[in-house]
Protein backbone atom coordinates (compact mmCIF):
# COMPACT_ATOMS: atom_id res chain seq x y z
CA UNK A 1 0.00 0.00 0.00
CA UNK A 2 1.51 3.34 -1.07
CA UNK A 3 1.89 6.39 1.20
CA UNK A 4 -0.84 8.17 -0.75
CA UNK A 5 -3.24 5.23 -0.32
CA UNK A 6 -2.41 5.11 3.37
CA UNK A 7 -3.14 8.80 3.77
CA UNK A 8 -6.41 8.47 1.86
CA UNK A 9 -7.37 5.53 4.07
CA UNK A 10 -6.58 7.50 7.25
CA UNK A 11 -8.71 10.42 6.06
CA UNK A 12 -11.57 8.15 5.16
CA UNK A 13 -11.42 6.38 8.55
CA UNK A 14 -11.43 9.72 10.39
CA UNK A 15 -14.41 10.89 8.37
CA UNK A 16 -16.38 7.69 8.93
CA UNK A 17 -15.66 7.63 12.65
CA UNK A 18 -16.25 11.35 13.05
CA UNK A 19 -12.76 11.73 14.49
CA UNK A 20 -10.62 14.85 14.39
CA UNK A 21 -7.73 12.79 13.11
CA UNK A 22 -6.83 9.16 12.40
CA UNK A 23 -3.23 8.00 12.43
CA UNK A 24 -2.41 4.61 10.94
CA UNK A 25 0.27 3.11 13.17
CA UNK A 26 0.64 -0.10 11.22
CA UNK A 27 -0.99 -1.79 8.25
CA UNK A 28 -0.17 -5.27 6.94
CA UNK A 29 -1.86 -7.80 4.73
CA UNK A 30 -3.30 -10.85 6.50
CA UNK A 31 -2.92 -14.33 5.05
CA UNK A 32 -5.59 -16.78 4.12
CA UNK A 33 -7.74 -14.91 1.62
CA UNK A 34 -7.73 -16.70 -1.72
CA UNK A 35 -10.60 -14.56 -2.94
CA UNK A 36 -10.48 -11.43 -0.80
CA UNK A 37 -7.65 -9.36 0.58
CA UNK A 38 -7.66 -8.61 4.29
CA UNK A 39 -5.56 -5.86 5.83
CA UNK A 40 -4.90 -5.47 9.53
CA UNK A 41 -4.90 -1.79 10.54
CA UNK A 42 -3.67 -0.44 13.87
CA UNK A 43 -5.07 3.04 14.09
CA UNK A 44 -5.19 5.81 16.66
CA UNK A 45 -8.06 8.27 16.48
CA UNK A 46 -8.72 11.53 18.23
CA UNK A 47 -12.37 11.70 19.22
CA UNK A 48 -15.22 10.21 17.26
CA UNK A 49 -16.74 6.74 17.53
CA UNK A 50 -13.43 4.91 18.09
CA UNK A 51 -11.28 7.14 20.29
CA UNK A 52 -7.81 5.88 21.13
CA UNK A 53 -6.08 2.87 19.63
CA UNK A 54 -8.07 0.24 17.66
CA UNK A 55 -7.30 -2.86 15.69
CA UNK A 56 -9.43 -3.03 12.56
CA UNK A 57 -9.58 -5.28 9.51
CA UNK A 58 -10.15 -3.88 6.05
CA UNK A 59 -11.53 -6.32 3.55
CA UNK A 60 -11.40 -5.79 -0.19
CA UNK A 61 -11.37 -7.71 -3.49
CA UNK A 62 -8.28 -9.65 -4.51
CA UNK A 63 -6.87 -9.31 -8.07
CA UNK A 64 -9.08 -11.97 -9.66
CA UNK A 65 -12.62 -12.16 -8.38
CA UNK A 66 -14.82 -15.22 -8.16
CA UNK A 67 -18.02 -14.56 -10.06
CA UNK A 68 -20.48 -16.12 -7.64
CA UNK A 69 -19.17 -14.46 -4.49
CA UNK A 70 -20.92 -11.46 -2.94
CA UNK A 71 -19.69 -7.89 -3.21
CA UNK A 72 -18.18 -6.14 -0.20
CA UNK A 73 -21.40 -4.15 0.29
CA UNK A 74 -23.44 -7.36 0.36
CA UNK A 75 -21.01 -8.98 2.76
CA UNK A 76 -21.28 -5.92 4.99
CA UNK A 77 -25.07 -6.28 5.00
CA UNK A 78 -24.78 -10.00 5.84
CA UNK A 79 -22.49 -9.25 8.81
CA UNK A 80 -25.00 -6.72 10.11
CA UNK A 81 -27.88 -9.19 9.80
CA UNK A 82 -25.86 -12.02 11.39
CA UNK A 83 -25.06 -9.75 14.29
CA UNK A 84 -28.78 -9.34 15.05
CA UNK A 85 -29.13 -13.10 15.61
CA UNK A 86 -26.65 -13.11 18.48
CA UNK A 87 -24.12 -14.99 16.39
CA UNK A 88 -20.53 -14.04 17.18
CA UNK A 89 -19.28 -12.02 14.21
CA UNK A 90 -16.73 -9.22 13.90
CA UNK A 91 -18.48 -5.88 14.37
CA UNK A 92 -19.02 -4.34 10.92
CA UNK A 93 -18.08 -0.65 11.13
CA UNK A 94 -17.76 1.30 7.87
CA UNK A 95 -18.52 0.51 4.26
CA UNK A 96 -16.78 2.15 1.31
CA UNK A 97 -18.72 1.03 -1.73
CA UNK A 98 -17.25 3.68 -4.05
CA UNK A 99 -13.59 2.92 -3.42
CA UNK A 100 -12.90 6.34 -1.81
CA UNK A 101 -10.41 4.91 0.69
CA UNK A 102 -8.22 2.58 -1.36
CA UNK A 103 -9.55 2.77 -4.89
CA UNK A 104 -11.78 -0.30 -4.77
CA UNK A 105 -14.81 -1.32 -2.72
CA UNK A 106 -13.93 -2.26 0.85
CA UNK A 107 -15.30 -2.32 4.36
CA UNK A 108 -13.82 -2.14 7.81
CA UNK A 109 -14.68 -4.27 10.80
CA UNK A 110 -13.29 -4.68 14.27
CA UNK A 111 -10.58 -7.32 14.49
CA UNK A 112 -11.65 -10.52 16.26
CA UNK A 113 -9.10 -11.82 18.75
CA UNK A 114 -7.32 -15.18 18.46
CA UNK A 115 -6.57 -17.32 15.44
CA UNK A 116 -8.39 -19.04 12.59
CA UNK A 117 -5.34 -21.11 11.62
CA UNK A 118 -6.58 -24.66 10.90
CA UNK A 119 -3.26 -26.32 11.72
CA UNK A 120 -3.25 -24.78 15.15
CA UNK A 121 -6.95 -25.39 15.85
CA UNK A 122 -6.82 -29.03 14.74
CA UNK A 123 -3.48 -29.98 16.30
CA UNK A 124 -2.82 -27.87 19.40
CA UNK A 125 -2.92 -30.26 22.41
CA UNK A 126 -3.70 -27.29 24.69
CA UNK A 127 -7.14 -27.19 23.03
CA UNK A 128 -7.88 -30.87 23.74
CA UNK A 129 -9.69 -30.41 27.09
CA UNK A 130 -11.84 -27.70 25.48
CA UNK A 131 -12.78 -29.56 22.29
CA UNK A 132 -16.26 -30.64 23.47
CA UNK A 133 -17.19 -27.06 24.34
CA UNK A 134 -15.69 -25.75 21.10
CA UNK A 135 -17.70 -28.22 18.98
CA UNK A 136 -20.82 -27.37 20.96
CA UNK A 137 -20.25 -23.64 20.38
CA UNK A 138 -19.86 -24.31 16.64
CA UNK A 139 -23.33 -25.86 16.74
CA UNK A 140 -24.85 -23.00 18.74
CA UNK A 141 -23.36 -20.30 16.53
CA UNK A 142 -24.64 -21.68 13.25
CA UNK A 143 -28.05 -22.50 14.76
CA UNK A 144 -28.43 -18.80 15.59
CA UNK A 145 -27.84 -17.83 11.97
CA UNK A 146 -30.28 -20.47 10.79
CA UNK A 147 -33.08 -18.58 12.58
CA UNK A 148 -33.12 -16.09 9.71
CA UNK A 149 -35.78 -17.09 7.20
CA UNK A 150 -36.51 -15.71 3.75
CA UNK A 151 -37.40 -13.13 2.71
CA UNK A 152 -35.40 -10.52 4.61
CA UNK A 153 -35.63 -6.77 3.92
CA UNK A 154 -31.84 -6.29 4.04
CA UNK A 155 -30.98 -9.37 2.00
CA UNK A 156 -32.88 -8.86 -1.25
CA UNK A 157 -29.66 -9.44 -3.20
CA UNK A 158 -29.75 -13.11 -2.21
CA UNK A 159 -32.61 -13.56 -4.66
CA UNK A 160 -35.60 -15.83 -4.18
CA UNK A 161 -35.24 -18.73 -1.74
CA UNK A 162 -34.85 -22.12 -3.43
CA UNK A 163 -37.86 -24.43 -3.33
CA UNK A 164 -35.65 -27.52 -3.59
CA UNK A 165 -32.22 -26.51 -2.22
CA UNK A 166 -30.41 -29.80 -2.84
CA UNK A 167 -31.58 -30.27 -6.45
CA UNK A 168 -30.98 -26.64 -7.27
CA UNK A 169 -27.48 -26.74 -5.83
CA UNK A 170 -26.68 -29.88 -7.82
CA UNK A 171 -28.11 -28.21 -10.94
CA UNK A 172 -25.90 -25.16 -10.42
CA UNK A 173 -22.78 -27.35 -10.58
CA UNK A 174 -23.46 -28.03 -14.28
CA UNK A 175 -22.52 -24.47 -15.20
CA UNK A 176 -19.45 -24.64 -12.97
CA UNK A 177 -18.32 -27.85 -14.65
CA UNK A 178 -19.00 -26.50 -18.13
CA UNK A 179 -16.73 -23.52 -17.60
CA UNK A 180 -13.73 -25.77 -16.85
CA UNK A 181 -11.57 -26.71 -19.84
CA UNK A 182 -11.17 -30.43 -19.06
CA UNK A 183 -13.92 -33.02 -18.70
CA UNK A 184 -14.23 -34.21 -15.09
CA UNK A 185 -16.19 -37.46 -15.19
CA UNK A 186 -15.86 -38.22 -11.46
CA UNK A 187 -17.40 -34.91 -10.42
CA UNK A 188 -20.04 -35.34 -13.15
CA UNK A 189 -20.90 -38.78 -11.82
CA UNK A 190 -21.06 -37.46 -8.25
CA UNK A 191 -23.21 -34.54 -9.36
CA UNK A 192 -25.61 -36.90 -11.11
CA UNK A 193 -25.88 -38.91 -7.90
CA UNK A 194 -26.63 -35.73 -5.94
CA UNK A 195 -29.37 -34.78 -8.39
CA UNK A 196 -30.96 -38.24 -8.21
CA UNK A 197 -30.76 -38.58 -4.43
CA UNK A 198 -31.67 -35.05 -3.36
CA UNK A 199 -33.42 -35.04 0.03
CA UNK A 200 -36.41 -32.80 0.65
CA UNK A 201 -35.60 -29.80 2.84
CA UNK A 202 -37.97 -29.12 5.70
CA UNK A 203 -36.43 -25.70 6.40
CA UNK A 204 -34.96 -23.02 4.13
CA UNK A 205 -32.85 -20.52 6.05
CA UNK A 206 -29.89 -18.17 5.78
CA UNK A 207 -26.79 -20.36 5.34
CA UNK A 208 -23.26 -19.11 5.80
CA UNK A 209 -21.99 -21.09 2.80
CA UNK A 210 -18.38 -21.43 3.97
CA UNK A 211 -18.78 -22.46 7.60
CA UNK A 212 -15.60 -24.37 8.35
CA UNK A 213 -12.40 -24.29 10.35
CA UNK A 214 -10.29 -21.55 8.79
CA UNK A 215 -13.23 -19.15 8.83
CA UNK A 216 -13.81 -19.32 12.59
CA UNK A 217 -11.72 -17.14 14.89
CA UNK A 218 -10.96 -18.82 18.21
CA UNK A 219 -9.28 -17.22 21.21
CA UNK A 220 -8.26 -19.80 23.79
CA UNK A 221 -11.27 -22.09 23.42
CA UNK A 222 -13.80 -19.35 22.81
CA UNK A 223 -15.22 -18.44 19.39
CA UNK A 224 -14.59 -14.74 18.76
CA UNK A 225 -15.89 -14.33 15.24
CA UNK A 226 -17.35 -16.15 12.24
CA UNK A 227 -15.65 -14.79 9.11
CA UNK A 228 -15.95 -14.84 5.32
CA UNK A 229 -19.55 -14.23 4.35
CA UNK A 230 -19.05 -14.10 0.60
CA UNK A 231 -20.92 -17.34 -0.16
CA UNK A 232 -23.95 -16.89 2.10
CA UNK A 233 -27.28 -17.89 0.55
CA UNK A 234 -30.76 -19.20 1.27
CA UNK A 235 -30.54 -22.94 1.61
CA UNK A 236 -30.96 -26.12 3.59
CA UNK A 237 -29.38 -25.59 7.03
CA UNK A 238 -27.81 -29.05 6.91
CA UNK A 239 -25.64 -27.83 4.03
CA UNK A 240 -23.63 -25.74 6.52
CA UNK A 241 -23.27 -28.81 8.76
CA UNK A 242 -22.12 -31.01 5.86
CA UNK A 243 -19.54 -28.43 4.79
CA UNK A 244 -18.15 -28.14 8.33
CA UNK A 245 -17.95 -31.92 8.84
CA UNK A 246 -16.85 -33.15 5.38
CA UNK A 247 -13.57 -35.05 5.44
CA UNK A 248 -11.97 -32.58 3.03
CA UNK A 249 -12.30 -29.85 5.67
CA UNK A 250 -10.83 -31.83 8.58
CA UNK A 251 -7.27 -30.83 7.68
CA UNK A 252 -6.00 -34.39 7.96
CA UNK A 253 -7.44 -34.98 11.46
CA UNK A 254 -10.10 -37.42 10.32
CA UNK A 255 -11.20 -38.84 13.65
CA UNK A 256 -12.46 -35.45 14.80
CA UNK A 257 -15.42 -35.27 12.51
CA UNK A 258 -16.25 -31.62 13.12
CA UNK A 259 -13.64 -29.90 10.99
CA UNK A 260 -10.79 -31.79 12.66
CA UNK A 261 -11.49 -29.99 15.95
CA UNK A 262 -14.21 -31.90 17.77
CA UNK A 263 -16.85 -34.61 17.95
CA UNK A 264 -20.07 -34.66 15.97
CA UNK A 265 -22.25 -35.44 19.02
CA UNK A 266 -21.10 -32.22 20.69
CA UNK A 267 -21.84 -30.16 17.58
CA UNK A 268 -25.34 -31.62 17.28
CA UNK A 269 -25.98 -31.11 21.00
CA UNK A 270 -25.01 -27.45 20.76
CA UNK A 271 -27.22 -26.93 17.73
CA UNK A 272 -30.24 -28.64 19.27
CA UNK A 273 -29.81 -26.76 22.56
CA UNK A 274 -29.96 -23.51 20.60
CA UNK A 275 -32.99 -24.32 18.41
CA UNK A 276 -34.81 -26.09 21.23
CA UNK A 277 -35.86 -29.25 19.41
CA UNK A 278 -34.33 -32.48 18.08
CA UNK A 279 -33.03 -32.18 14.54
CA UNK A 280 -33.19 -34.91 11.89
CA UNK A 281 -29.50 -35.36 10.95
CA UNK A 282 -30.08 -38.17 8.46
CA UNK A 283 -29.22 -36.03 5.41
CA UNK A 284 -25.77 -35.04 6.72
CA UNK A 285 -23.88 -37.75 4.72
CA UNK A 286 -25.62 -36.51 1.56
CA UNK A 287 -24.57 -32.92 2.26
CA UNK A 288 -21.01 -34.08 2.97
CA UNK A 289 -20.91 -35.52 -0.55
CA UNK A 290 -22.29 -32.17 -1.78
CA UNK A 291 -19.51 -30.40 0.13
CA UNK A 292 -16.78 -32.63 -1.30
CA UNK A 293 -18.01 -32.14 -4.88
CA UNK A 294 -18.37 -28.41 -4.37
CA UNK A 295 -14.85 -28.08 -2.96
CA UNK A 296 -13.53 -30.28 -5.79
CA UNK A 297 -15.09 -27.96 -8.39
CA UNK A 298 -13.83 -24.85 -6.58
CA UNK A 299 -10.33 -26.36 -6.39
CA UNK A 300 -10.30 -26.92 -10.16
CA UNK A 301 -11.43 -23.32 -10.67
CA UNK A 302 -8.72 -22.04 -8.33
CA UNK A 303 -6.12 -24.01 -10.28
CA UNK A 304 -7.50 -22.47 -13.46
CA UNK A 305 -7.08 -18.98 -12.02
CA UNK A 306 -3.38 -19.77 -11.83
CA UNK A 307 -2.96 -21.61 -15.15
CA UNK A 308 -5.05 -19.08 -17.10
CA UNK A 309 -2.63 -16.36 -16.01
CA UNK A 310 -5.34 -14.42 -14.16
CA UNK A 311 -3.46 -14.66 -10.88
CA UNK A 312 -0.11 -16.38 -10.53
CA UNK A 313 -0.01 -18.13 -7.15
CA UNK A 314 1.72 -21.10 -5.58
CA UNK A 315 -1.30 -21.77 -3.39
CA UNK A 316 -3.82 -21.63 -6.25
CA UNK A 317 -1.60 -23.92 -8.34
CA UNK A 318 -1.39 -26.53 -5.56
CA UNK A 319 -5.11 -26.26 -4.81
CA UNK A 320 -5.81 -27.15 -8.44
CA UNK A 321 -3.73 -30.28 -8.06
CA UNK A 322 -5.46 -31.13 -4.79
CA UNK A 323 -8.84 -31.48 -6.51
CA UNK A 324 -8.24 -35.14 -7.35
CA UNK A 325 -8.12 -35.90 -3.62
CA UNK A 326 -11.69 -34.65 -3.32
CA UNK A 327 -12.60 -36.70 -6.40
CA UNK A 328 -11.40 -39.95 -4.83
CA UNK A 329 -13.25 -39.02 -1.68
CA UNK A 330 -16.47 -38.49 -3.66
CA UNK A 331 -16.16 -42.01 -5.08
CA UNK A 332 -15.57 -43.53 -1.66
CA UNK A 333 -18.32 -41.59 0.09
CA UNK A 334 -20.99 -42.41 -2.47
CA UNK A 335 -19.96 -46.06 -2.58
CA UNK A 336 -20.29 -46.28 1.20
CA UNK A 337 -23.75 -44.72 1.09
CA UNK A 338 -24.86 -46.95 -1.80
CA UNK A 339 -23.59 -50.06 -0.03
CA UNK A 340 -25.20 -48.95 3.21
CA UNK A 341 -21.99 -49.20 5.20
CA UNK B 1 22.06 -36.17 -24.24
CA UNK B 2 21.95 -34.44 -20.87
CA UNK B 3 24.69 -34.29 -18.28
CA UNK B 4 24.47 -36.09 -15.00
CA UNK B 5 23.05 -35.36 -12.48
CA UNK B 6 19.87 -35.37 -14.57
CA UNK B 7 16.71 -33.33 -14.07
CA UNK B 8 15.21 -35.71 -11.51
CA UNK B 9 18.50 -35.82 -9.57
CA UNK B 10 18.56 -32.02 -9.54
CA UNK B 11 15.00 -31.67 -8.31
CA UNK B 12 15.68 -34.31 -5.68
CA UNK B 13 18.74 -32.59 -4.27
CA UNK B 14 17.05 -29.17 -4.50
CA UNK B 15 14.14 -30.44 -2.44
CA UNK B 16 16.43 -32.13 0.06
CA UNK B 17 18.44 -28.94 0.51
CA UNK B 18 15.23 -26.94 0.90
CA UNK B 19 13.91 -29.28 3.58
CA UNK B 20 17.20 -29.69 5.46
CA UNK B 21 18.85 -26.29 5.17
CA UNK B 22 16.11 -23.72 4.56
CA UNK B 23 12.80 -24.90 6.06
CA UNK B 24 14.09 -25.22 9.66
CA UNK B 25 14.87 -21.50 9.62
CA UNK B 26 11.45 -20.43 8.40
CA UNK B 27 8.43 -19.57 10.51
CA UNK B 28 4.80 -18.64 10.03
CA UNK B 29 3.84 -17.54 6.54
CA UNK B 30 7.31 -18.15 5.14
CA UNK B 31 7.37 -21.68 6.48
CA UNK B 32 3.98 -22.29 4.88
CA UNK B 33 5.33 -20.98 1.56
CA UNK B 34 8.41 -23.21 1.97
CA UNK B 35 6.25 -26.28 2.57
CA UNK B 36 4.19 -25.50 -0.53
CA UNK B 37 7.34 -25.17 -2.63
CA UNK B 38 8.66 -28.49 -1.32
CA UNK B 39 5.34 -30.13 -2.11
CA UNK B 40 5.28 -28.71 -5.65
CA UNK B 41 8.83 -29.91 -6.33
CA UNK B 42 8.04 -33.39 -5.00
CA UNK B 43 4.97 -33.69 -7.23
CA UNK B 44 6.80 -32.45 -10.33
CA UNK B 45 9.64 -34.88 -9.57
CA UNK B 46 7.31 -37.89 -9.32
CA UNK B 47 5.60 -36.94 -12.56
CA UNK B 48 8.85 -36.51 -14.48
CA UNK B 49 10.08 -39.89 -13.18
CA UNK B 50 6.82 -41.52 -14.20
CA UNK B 51 6.69 -39.93 -17.68
CA UNK B 52 8.13 -42.95 -19.45
CA UNK B 53 5.58 -45.39 -18.10
CA UNK B 54 2.57 -46.15 -20.28
CA UNK B 55 1.08 -48.23 -17.53
CA UNK B 56 -1.36 -45.64 -16.06
CA UNK B 57 -2.79 -44.83 -19.52
CA UNK B 58 -3.09 -48.51 -20.42
CA UNK B 59 -4.95 -49.32 -17.21
CA UNK B 60 -7.45 -46.51 -17.77
CA UNK B 61 -7.97 -47.50 -21.42
CA UNK B 62 -8.61 -51.08 -20.29
CA UNK B 63 -11.37 -49.84 -18.02
CA UNK B 64 -12.87 -47.84 -20.89
CA UNK B 65 -12.80 -51.00 -23.04
CA UNK B 66 -14.54 -52.82 -20.24
CA UNK B 67 -17.30 -50.23 -20.16
CA UNK B 68 -17.81 -49.54 -23.86
CA UNK B 69 -16.27 -52.59 -25.54
CA UNK B 70 -12.84 -52.56 -27.20
CA UNK B 71 -14.38 -52.04 -30.67
CA UNK B 72 -16.01 -48.82 -29.62
CA UNK B 73 -12.81 -47.04 -28.59
CA UNK B 74 -11.43 -46.53 -32.10
CA UNK B 75 -13.14 -43.19 -32.65
CA UNK B 76 -10.84 -41.70 -30.01
CA UNK B 77 -7.48 -41.17 -31.68
CA UNK B 78 -4.25 -39.51 -30.63
CA UNK B 79 -1.71 -40.47 -28.01
CA UNK B 80 -2.77 -42.03 -24.72
CA UNK B 81 -3.54 -38.85 -22.81
CA UNK B 82 -5.44 -37.34 -25.74
CA UNK B 83 -7.50 -40.49 -26.19
CA UNK B 84 -8.45 -40.47 -22.54
CA UNK B 85 -9.44 -36.82 -22.80
CA UNK B 86 -11.67 -37.55 -25.80
CA UNK B 87 -13.20 -40.59 -24.15
CA UNK B 88 -13.81 -38.58 -20.99
CA UNK B 89 -15.75 -36.00 -23.02
CA UNK B 90 -18.03 -38.76 -24.24
CA UNK B 91 -18.25 -40.26 -20.78
CA UNK B 92 -19.30 -36.94 -19.24
CA UNK B 93 -22.11 -36.64 -21.79
CA UNK B 94 -23.28 -40.18 -21.14
CA UNK B 95 -23.29 -39.55 -17.38
CA UNK B 96 -25.40 -36.40 -17.88
CA UNK B 97 -27.78 -38.33 -20.12
CA UNK B 98 -28.31 -40.78 -17.29
CA UNK B 99 -26.83 -43.83 -19.04
CA UNK B 100 -25.33 -45.18 -15.83
CA UNK B 101 -28.19 -44.31 -13.49
CA UNK B 102 -29.24 -47.92 -13.03
CA UNK B 103 -25.82 -49.12 -11.92
CA UNK B 104 -23.80 -46.18 -10.63
CA UNK B 105 -21.34 -48.39 -8.75
CA UNK B 106 -20.86 -50.88 -11.61
CA UNK B 107 -18.25 -50.78 -14.43
CA UNK B 108 -18.44 -46.99 -14.71
CA UNK B 109 -17.39 -46.79 -11.07
CA UNK B 110 -14.39 -49.06 -11.70
CA UNK B 111 -13.30 -46.79 -14.56
CA UNK B 112 -13.67 -43.61 -12.49
CA UNK B 113 -11.84 -45.16 -9.55
CA UNK B 114 -8.98 -46.23 -11.84
CA UNK B 115 -8.64 -42.68 -13.16
CA UNK B 116 -8.58 -41.21 -9.66
CA UNK B 117 -5.99 -43.73 -8.46
CA UNK B 118 -3.72 -43.26 -11.47
CA UNK B 119 -3.78 -39.47 -11.15
CA UNK B 120 -3.16 -39.67 -7.40
CA UNK B 121 -0.37 -42.19 -7.63
CA UNK B 122 1.82 -39.37 -8.91
CA UNK B 123 0.39 -36.24 -7.32
CA UNK B 124 -0.25 -37.55 -3.79
CA UNK B 125 0.49 -41.26 -3.32
CA UNK B 126 -0.12 -41.04 0.44
CA UNK B 127 -3.75 -40.18 -0.27
CA UNK B 128 -4.09 -43.58 -1.91
CA UNK B 129 -2.07 -45.46 0.71
CA UNK B 130 -3.42 -44.00 3.93
CA UNK B 131 -6.27 -41.93 2.49
CA UNK B 132 -4.79 -38.75 3.90
CA UNK B 133 -5.48 -35.29 2.51
CA UNK B 134 -2.33 -33.41 1.53
CA UNK B 135 -0.89 -30.84 3.90
CA UNK B 136 -0.25 -27.98 3.94
CA UNK B 137 -3.75 -27.17 2.94
CA UNK B 138 -5.27 -23.87 2.00
CA UNK B 139 -6.56 -22.17 5.10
Amino acid sequence: MTEAQRAALANWLAEQAGAVRATIEEICELSGGAIQENWLIRVTMNGGLLPGCSELVLRTDSPSRVAQSHSRAQEFALLKVAQTTGMTVPEALFLDNEGAAIGKPAYVMRRAAGTANPRQLTRDPALDPHRPSLAKSLGQEIARLHRIKPPHPKLGFLGPAPTAPASQRAESFLVELDTLPTPLPILEWGRRWLARNAPASDRVVLCHGDYRIGNVMVDGARITGILDWEFASWGDPIEDIGWLCARCWRFGVDDREVGGVGARADLYRGYEAEVGYLVDWSSVPYWEVMATIRWGIIAHHQGLRHTSGAESSMELALTGRKAVEMELDVLNQIRRIEEGT
Amino acid sequence: MFDKPNRVDLLEIANEALRREVLPHLQGEQRYAGLMIASAIATAMREISGDHSHEPVRRVLDRFANLYGQDNLHHASGDGEERIQTLNRHLVRHIRDGEFDEDPTGPVFALLMEQALQRLSLSNPSFVEVNEYSQPSSS
